[in-house]
């Protein structure tokens, strides 16, 4: 499935919602985005709710948006976990790097 | 038992293969010891087929395999310390503990159960085994170095509960693991996921502890968003032994950094992991310990180990301070660094061929043929705009898709040894069930021929080569009565003829005996006194079905069903098969095949208004009719009497003879035979299509074709045409 990004400016805040597969094929044009979004907004909200799969590459520009947002000072924050993030969050222990909240579901938690 | 993982199907599959070529190297060498004597070359080799298996089974816990096989490699290792000697008897036993083994893994492939009766055969086979261990009449004679090594050898056979490998000293392990992944940055863009490898150790233990390290990750703006620069440090709680771990990252080995150190390692080993590693030492460490795998006062130990050591100037490398520092056992780097090189050395054999699933292959051959069809059509309409310039690139592809059909033709071609390579087993052990002594000679290895025929021309060999030891080579005693050497003789050669492949087995017996046959065929109502049959005919007969003329019905054969299904399954491939035979001298079963099942050279001839494909390779020369001679049956060629076949007549065109005829003279066999036919066209790569249900009784058609411009032609069946006109004749 590829990756669907829509955004919708709420105030100060730029909401980013990611749907599909958060994999290779979307890595790079996914870069390209977050990119210029980071370097134009102060505050970011990824919504994560429709992300079907993510693998090592999806994971990855996750962690180096994070890590772009910490060095440009913007507000970054993932939230609505979908199944797989949050599996592929807890696989690596990744959740308590990003620090956003996730709401575990009856199904993830099994 | 088995992981039904996709990868890990895929590798056992692998296991599979390679442990029954292991298994079939092994049988070799004992046949071999067996006639030639032992030599330690060979009995080193029996012994690693042995231990590669065990190895192998024990990486998907193929526990009863292992177990199996580890017995046999004690009484193997004893042969090849010199302990026991390789006696007959040993090799009986050696040759039917493969048997066995390679009964395991078809068993694990199908995925049936151990039987009793398989259960029975295992406890036997291991009390003959315990059996030749324990009574080693060397060891009681050797007196120095035997009782040292003779009681510890047969501890470990006598007692059942001893754990395998435990003499190894990286795979009985509890506790965690520590596992550290730097993947390689085109680990994407081979498509492989970093997360898969952790879900997939997951299934086989549990991740205590992980840090996820992005010190390699470039700034965003700067990094390539398809390279990977992901690494992990794991704490891993597994009772999986290290060649199990490692092979989960077996894809990846190449392009990655990967090191896996053993649980409650020595703290120099994770000294040594934390100088190899690319990140700071320091911050390293700091991960180390909270993954979990090192306490604080570990790190700080081995951090201050480290400073000492460089403090001092010494320029040693750290695997020789470790082992003067007794923290890694000099045996343990040792083994390790062989196990690498044997690794090694596996890769470098696995690189030189490819498994392709026969399937692929096949599917592949299909494509090919239909490209020649479409290049024929393509040089047809070249031909027909007359247009120069296409006629040549026209030329051109049907060059190429030619190159290509041989190309794709010749990777399903296997060489004949892989057939014959059954055969000394089955010739052994056939010449113990019936007393007698026969030796097996083969010969024209190296001829290649069609991997399914390979498999289809195996059974109607065995079933010749068991017949030619049961009734053509006659018994000991009457070999001596007869002055012929006491030892009877089977050969089998193969060799390319003109028509295709020839393959023949040969004995030197007793021949056939022509007056039993021609008895026997007409006491079965297969023949009638009266004919006048050739000796040739009169062989042909045992091919009848229920035709025996064994006085006693054997084991082997004698069932007089079998010669005829002989036939049957060699026709079915398109081949055909003769015998020659000598009263007292032997018989030879010459089996002619042809080179392949799916697309022939044909040779295009024209009846009437309708395209017919005679096969290139029966074809011997074409002349013009001679219409002035008057005679119509027959014609002569360089003064010898050509027998003629009008085709016309056989498929009963009513249209006027045509005023050109020409003669293909095509040759099956012995027999040459003239066909008159219309115009030539020559020359096609021609795609055999089967006939359909409809058609298959049709006489003297075998399959057809469809040429360029869309028409079917039919293909002739040359053997059944001139088998047809000579039967004719004989009936006349």
């Amino acid at each position: 499935m590829t990756m669907d990004i829509e955004q919708e400016q709420q105030g100060a805040n730029l909401q980013i919602r990611l749907s599909g597969d958060l994999d290779i094929y979307a890595a790079a044009s996914l870069r390209t985005h977050l990119l210029t979004m980071l370097q134009q907004h102060h505050e970011i909200e990824l919504v994560l709710n429709e992300v079907a799969e993510v693998d090592g590459a999806g994971l990855q520009m996750l962690l180096a948006t994070k890590a772009e947002a910490l060095r440009l000072g913007v507000i970054l924050r993932l939230t609505g976990h979908s199944v797989a993030m949050v599996r592929a969050l807890q696989l690596c222990r990744l959740t308590a790097y990003f620090g956003d909240p996730v709401i575990l579901t009856r199904e993830m938690a099994g | 038992m088995i992981d039904l993982d996709p990868q890990m199907a895929a590798a056992l599959q692998t296991f599979f293969e390679e442990s029954r070529e292991l298994l079939q190297d092994m049988e070799n060498a004992l046949l071999f010891m067996e006639d030639a004597g032992a030599d330690s070359e060979r009995i080193n080799a029996v012994f690693r087929a042995a231990h590669t298996i065990k190895g192998s089974a024990g990486l998907f816990g193929l526990e009863e395999v292992v177990r199996f096989t580890h017995r046999l490699e004690n009484l193997l290792d004893q042969i090849r310390s010199g302990i026991t000697e390789l006696t007959p008897v040993r090799i009986t036993l050696l040759l039917s503990c493969g048997d066995h083994i390679a009964g395991y893994l078809d068993r694990i492939a199908t995925e049936s159960s151990l039987d009793q009766s398989f259960l029975a055969e295992d406890l036997r086979l291991l009390g003959d085994l315990a059996a030749q261990l324990g009574s080693s009449p060397i060891a009681s004679i050797v007196p120095a170095t035997a009782p040292a090594l003779a009681p510890t050898t047969l501890a470990t056979t006598v007692s059942p509960t001893e754990p395998e490998c435990s003499n190894s000293p990286d795979s009985v392990q509890t506790g965690n693991w520590h596992i550290s992944l730097r993947f390689g940055l085109d680990t994407f863009r081979d498509g492989m996921d970093p997360l898969s490898f952790l879900r997939y150790l997951e299934q086989i233990g549990e991740i205590v502890g992980i840090v996820t390290l992005t010190d390699r990750l470039p700034p965003l703006s700067e990094m390539d968003a398809e390279s990977c620069y992901l690494g992990f440090e794991i704490s891993f709680k597994s009772s999986a032994d290290k060649a199990k771990i490692a092979d989960v990252f077996d894809f990846v080995k190449e392009s990655s950094t990967i090191h896996i150190l053993p649980a409650h390692s020595q703290i120099g080993a994770y000294l040594q992991l934390i100088q190899q590693l690319p990140e700071a030492d320091k911050h390293l460490g700091e991960i180390l310990v909270a993954v979990g795998s090192l306490t604080p006062e570990e790190l700080k130990g081995a951090l201050a180990l480290q400073d000492s050591a460089s403090q001092g100037g010494q320029h040693q490398p750290l695997g020789e301070i470790l082992v003067a520092q007794n923290m890694v056992q000099e045996p343990v780097v040792q083994g390790a660094l062989e196990k690498q090189q044997q690794q090694r050395e596996h890769q470098v054999v696995e690189r030189q061929m490819l498994r392709v699933r026969a399937a692929d292959l096949d599917q592949l051959v299909n494509l090919v043929g239909e490209l020649v069809i479409a290049s024929a059509a393509n040089s047809l309409y070249a031909a027909q705009n007359n247009a120069e310039e296409r006629i040549e690139s026209a030329a051109q592809v049907a060059r190429l898709v030619e190159d290509i059909r041989d190309g794709a033709l010749h990777l399903r071609m296997i060489d004949v040894a892989e057939v014959f390579q059954r055969f000394p087993r089955v010739v052994r052990d056939t010449a113990r069930t019936l007393g007698k002594d026969i030796r097996l000679e083969i010969s024209g290895e190296g001829t290649e021929l069609d991997k399914s025929m390979a498999e289809k021309i195996t059974d109607p060999l065995m079933h010749l080569v068991r017949n030619a030891m049961d009734h053509g080579i006659e018994s000991a005693e009457r070999r001596h009565a007869l002055g012929k050497p006491a030892q009877g003789c089977i050969s089998l050669h193969a060799c390319h003829d003109a028509s295709g492949i020839l393959i023949e087995v040969r004995d030197d017996g007793g021949g056939l005996n022509r007056e039993k046959i021609l008895g026997k065929a007409i006491e079965k109502g297969l023949a009638t006194p009266e004919q006048q049959l050739s000796d040739q005919e009169i062989y042909a007969l045992i091919f009848a079905p229920g035709f025996s003329t064994a006085d006693q019905v054997s084991d082997i054969s004698g069932r007089g069903v079998g010669m005829d299904v002989v036939r049957q399954n060699i026709e079915a491939i398109r081949g055909s098969i003769e015998i020659q035979s000598t009263p007292g001298a032997g018989s030879t079963m010459r089996i002619r095949l042809p080179l392949t099942l799916s697309i022939i050279d044909g040779f295009l001839v024209k009846l009437a208004t309708d395209t017919f494909v005679i096969p290139s390779e029966s074809v011997e020369e074409c002349l013009e009719y001679p219409e002035q001679q008057g005679t119509v049956g027959y014609m002569v060629l360089r003064d010898q009497a050509l027998p003629l076949l009008h085709l016309t007549r056989v498929f009963r065109f009513d249209a006027q003879p045509e005023k050109r005829r020409n003669v293909i003279v095509v040759r099956h066999g012995q027999d040459r035979v003239g066909m008159v036919v219309g115009a030539i066209l020559g020359n096609q790569q021609t795609v055999i299509k089967p006939l359909g249900k409809l058609f298959e009784q049709v006489p003297g058609i075998s399959a057809a074709t469809i040429l360029g411009n869309g028409d079917v032609a039919p293909i002739l069946d040359i053997p059944a045409l001139i088998q047809h006109h000579t039967s004719a004749k004989h009936s006349h």
